[in-house]
């Protein structure tokens, strides 16, 4: 047995070696010509350095601002009981809070690790108007946010899509690309779409923008396997029915689209979940997309 | 001019510090002794070839934009092994699950050179790894493929030692079984 074992294990380590030649240069060249557009994000630190010492001297400038006061209070009523009575003191003014620029700055969102803060999404390719979203802590930047196994069917997520065409049918989806131009096409499109199920569209609000939206589900134990692919589903491509790419369901997947539309352009915010998302992910999820605010 | 050797290659550290600084054919430089080891990796992690050249390319103008933020040169192995696994993973959020035109990693297309049994078990192998979590393949690509030891796996996936040696066993043991005579049928084709 512990043969087998062995053999088996030189077998899988011996094909995971293998290399292929694949030629790198043309992925090299695309690099560098993004990189000749791309200017570089400066370290951050000194920025936050400076800014620290520009906080120590307000809290040392605040602070004796208070012990002068502290302590003029304590005097005055002494030196009033001296002299003639004190004149009725005036109103305070209305306090005023100090915040630092950089905590309220939506930064764009990062490929990768995210710290909870506020994220803005500019990305023409990606939104038809830029929102800031606020995301809590451990969750993973890309065109949105997401948070668990994605690979495995258990991930939450918060992205958008601009459409421009749907698969009449999701399932066996070659050659059945439908145009839609506007909500009602989309939403037309959507319900009628052969391979899942879906809810009544609500015309609703997202983000302060006015949306319809509606839920797409694929049963936990659906069959797919007899699909153009087996295993999934095909919703939509990427914009201009570019097939290359696009969104794909998995059996157990929900999908909660929020149609915006932006005559002639349509997009989607959308949250997606699984059947077995952890629900701690869920709410974090909503609590997302609660945060979503479009800029006007 | 300091090279050092932690991850499976050498590093120009000079190359680091000037491209660092906004040098960018220094940076050209290093990109070009980069980019043929990340698409390896790459391939090896998403299965795919598109996607792999999409995350090579996305981690090469990652590492440019945020190299100044990069305080230690000689953490520079790990650091872009790390944007190079974080892009692999948003591409395969990204077109999870979704290729129509697939091309087929070379080193997987049959020949009439080798035998059927070999076609076999390799395709039992492709199946086992595609049903691996990006997590765990990705452990098995970095240590047994590029040859980075555990710990430095670790460092650069941000786990603890311990979540990589269970991936890892998790990993092989998998695809150990994938070689049994009852091995589950062929995958379908796409990145998951």
């Amino acid at each position: 047995m512990t043969t087998e074992r062995d053999s088996r294990t030189r077998i899988v380590l011996s094909w995971l070696r293998e290399d292929a030649n694949q030629d790198a240069e043309p992925v090299l060249l695309r690099a560098l010509d993004e990189v000749d557009l791309t200017p570089q994000r400066r370290s951050w630190w000194p920025a936050v350095r400076v800014a620290q010492i520009r906080r120590v001297r307000i809290v040392i400038a605040a602070a004796a601002v208070l012990v002068v006061a502290i302590a003029g209070y304590k005097l005055l009523p002494r030196l009033s009981s001296i002299g003639e009575p004190s004149s009725p003191s005036a109103p305070p003014s209305p306090a005023r809070t100090f915040t630092h620029p950089d905590a309220v700055k939506p930064r764009p969102i990062p490929s990768g690790s995210m710290a909870p803060g506020t994220y803005l999404v500019s990305d023409p390719t990606l939104t038809l108007r830029p929102y800031s979203v606020v995301v809590p802590a451990g969750w993973i930047g890309g065109d949105g946010a997401s948070r668990g196994d994605a690979f495995e069917g258990t991930g939450v997520e918060l992205t958008t899509w601009l459409i421009t065409h749907v698969y009449a049918d999701s399932c066996h989806w070659t050659g059945t690309l439908v145009p839609v131009a506007d909500t009602a096409a989309l939403v037309a499109a959507l319900t009628a779409q052969v391979g899942h199920a879906h809810s009544a569209p609500v015309a609703t609000t997202i983000g302060g923008l006015p949306a319809t939206k509606l839920t797409l589900s694929l049963d936990a134990p659906s069959d797919v396997t007899g699909c153009e692919v087996a295993g999934h589903v095909h919703i939509w491509p990427a914009p201009g029915a570019d097939e290359s790419g696009g969104w794909a369901m998995i059996p157990g997947e929900t999908i909660t689209a929020y149609i915006i539309e932006k005559s002639p352009q349509l997009m989607v915010l959308m949250t997606v979940q699984h059947k077995d998302s952890p629900p701690a992910d869920v709410a974090g999820l909503q609590q997302i997309l609660d945060s979503v605010e479009f800029q006007p | 001019m300091e090279r050092r050797q932690s991850c499976g290659w050498d590093v120009d550290t000079d190359l680091v510090v000037r491209a660092r600084k906004g040098d960018r054919a220094a940076f050209g430089l290093l990109a070009a002794e980069l980019a043929f080891r990340f698409l390896a990796v790459s391939r090896k992690i998403v299965r795919d070839v598109d996607l792999a050249e999409d995350a090579t390319q996305q981690a090469l103008v990652a590492i440019w934009r945020d190299l100044p933020q990069l305080r230690d040169p000689a953490r520079f192995d790990a650091w872009s092994y790390r944007l190079l696994v974080r892009a692999c993973y948003a591409e395969g959020r990204r077109y999870r699950q979704w290729s129509p035109n697939l091309r087929i990693l070379p080193a997987d297309e049959p020949s009439e050179s080798r035998p059927l049994d070999a076609i076999i078990q390799r395709d039992q192998l492709e199946t086992a790894i595609r049903r691996l979590s990006a997590e765990h393949r990705t452990v098995l690509v970095l240590h047994h493929y590029a040859d980075i030891p555990l710990e430095r796996v670790a460092q650069i996936l941000e786990i603890p030692l311990g979540t990589v040696n269970s991936r890892l066993h998790h990993a092989m043991r998998a695809m150990r079984a994938a070689l049994d005579a009852d091995a589950r049928p062929v995958a379908a084709e796409g990145f998951r």
